[in-house]
């Protein structure tokens, strides 16, 4: 399955290309590389919708089978289901259901993915030094509650976290089990993606 | 006596390859050069230059040898001495012009001069204007008649000199009694008479702008480009280059007009849009989407300031 993405940020588009080869176990899964959409988060969801299917309609050049759109859901009140539901409707309203589509919303914010992989991160650098209370907050399942850019920017050692190329780092050494274990949020990126762990829910994270 | 000779210019596009640029012909009298490149507006970094030396005889060929002069033009001066085709191509380059226009430097006052020729910022350009005027009065009407496509209140644009014989601008509005100076009238009205005097300037063979979008309107960077197409169309044969980051600009241009350059460890890359993805003209051609959307989504890494390309 050819599957395109599109995201709402410059993190996403640079790091998700490291998880993919961490995607192995879906079957017969074939990832494009990511484009962006460029609009606000905050854009009401009609402006987003038509945005988002101009670029679908720029991914059909190449024949993805599924695109999965992935949005921030930032500081909206409304539930994450409700929200990446009514984005459903606006693009595939804006697209006229031209593909496969799935929206996936980050809750609230790739970096609350990122947090989720801190724990165990195979190659533990001196960059990232997660206190036991910050690792409090990211475990078990918890990390799409928590200010997740805040815990990164205190986790990070010497020079300032960089959205971009720590995002990278953190992606290259990120365990997918572990990152799902800790949020819903990627959990169901996982299920729309067809990960055998999560192919009939990702409500709950999968027991060993 | 030199019977025949011939000129070929490499550069090396991609790391070991060295690829022919141009090449020059002359045979007793005739001269011809000819580009594959050039003619499709490819920008060029200059590496190494490769010169049979003239041929004396047909038996002289068995011992032909070749030249390699690194920097190449900053020889050309000494080299064009013995060749009349390298003459010729020196000539060439002479007349390319390069133009990143500064509306702060249009501002200025000209000074009079004979050659009226602008600089790649946009000093003197009361003297293009009085040069237009002058020696190319259908020039300096179209000059005109685009700037009025930008700001439809000017009438007419004057040069007067002043009481120190410096040349300046006045832009005259009908219903106005006195004009505007060229300290008054908006940025756009200033950068837009610089790139429409220095396209229709029939002077020079090949011309490079810099970011035109730049202080103008969508409609205007429009009105530019039919410009630089109605200039092509002409008899004398010219090349354009233009560089930007307009979108409005980038939805105005077919795919075959586009070129991509980028950086990749440390080098600057050069390529035909069309050569880094050929399925772009289906694409644009069938009304899929517009090329601004497909350049700034990231589907092509060489298009955006990705750290992955």
């Amino acid at each position: 399955m050819k599957v395109g993405f599109i995201v709402d940020g410059k993190s996403e588009f640079e790091a998700l290309p490291k998880l993919m080869p961490l995607l192995s176990t879906i079957d017969q899964f074939r990832p494009m590389r990511p484009v962006l959409a460029t609009v606000s988060a905050d854009a009401p969801i009609d402006t987003i919708s038509f945005v988002v299917a101009e670029i679908i309609g720029t991914l059909a050049n190449r024949n993805p089978d599924r695109v999965v759109v992935l949005w921030n859901r930032e500081q909206r009140p409304e539930c994450p289901g409700v929200l990446a539901q009514a984005r459903w409707h606006g693009i595939s309203r804006q697209s006229q259901g031209a593909h496969s589509l799935s929206v996936v919303g980050k809750d609230r914010m790739f970096e609350n993915w990122l947090a989720a992989a801190l724990p165990t991160l195979s190659h533990p650098s001196a960059r990232f030094r997660l206190s036991k209370s910050d690792e409090r907050l990211i475990v078990s399942d918890k990390a799409d509650h928590t200010d997740a850019l805040s815990l990164l920017k205190r986790s990070t050692a010497g020079r300032e976290y960089d959205k971009v190329a720590d995002s990278k780092r953190i992606l290259a050494a990120a365990n997918v089990d572990e990152i799902a274990a800790n949020s819903r949020s990627f959990r169901r990126f996982l299920r729309c993606l067809g990960h055998p762990d999560y192919l009939h829910q990702s409500r709950s994270p999968r027991r060993p | 006596m030199i019977l025949d000779e011939e000129l070929h210019i490499h550069a090396e596009v991609e790391s070991n390859d060295s690829q022919l640029i141009m090449m020059a012909t002359r045979r007793q009298d005739a001269l011809s050069l000819s580009s594959p490149l050039i003619a499709h507006g490819t920008e060029i970094t200059w590496l190494d230059m490769v010169i049979e030396r003239p041929v004396q005889t047909a038996e002289a060929l068995d011992t032909l040898q070749l030249w390699s002069l690194p920097a190449p033009l900053s020889l050309l001066a000494q080299v064009k001495l013995f060749s009349p085709i390298v003459d010729v191509f020196a000539t060439s380059v002479a007349t390319v012009r390069v133009y990143r226009f500064d509306p702060l430097a249009g501002r200025g006052p000209g000074i009079p001069s004979v050659s009226g020729e602008i600089t790649p910022r946009g000093n003197q350009l009361p003297a293009l204007a009085a040069f237009l005027q002058a020696q190319h009065p259908m020039a300096w009407e179209k000059t005109v008649q685009r700037v009025r496509l930008v700001a439809p209140d000017v009438d007419h644009i004057t040069v007067r000199s002043d009481h120190d014989r410096r040349l300046r601008l006045e832009f005259s509005e009908s219903g106005l009694i006195s004009p505007w100076t060229d300290n008054e009238v908006s940025d756009g009205t200033l950068r837009s008479l610089m790139l429409f005097a220095a396209i229709f300037d029939p002077r020079g063979s090949l011309k490079a702008f810099e970011e035109p979008e730049n202080s103008l309107h969508p409609w205007a960077i429009r009105a530019f480009v039919d410009a630089c197409r109605e200039v092509l169309a002409e008899p004398a044969p010219k090349q354009l280059a233009v560089t930007t980051h307009s979108q409005a600009l980038i939805d105005y241009v077919t795919p075959e007009e586009v070129t991509i350059v980028w950086r990749q460890d440390g080098a600057t890359m050069v390529r035909p849009l069309l050569q880094l993805d050929p399925t772009v003209r289906d694409y644009w051609a069938e009304g899929r989407g517009r090329l601004s959307n497909l350049l700034n989504s990231g589907l092509l890494l060489e298009t955006v300031p990705s750290s992955s390309t």
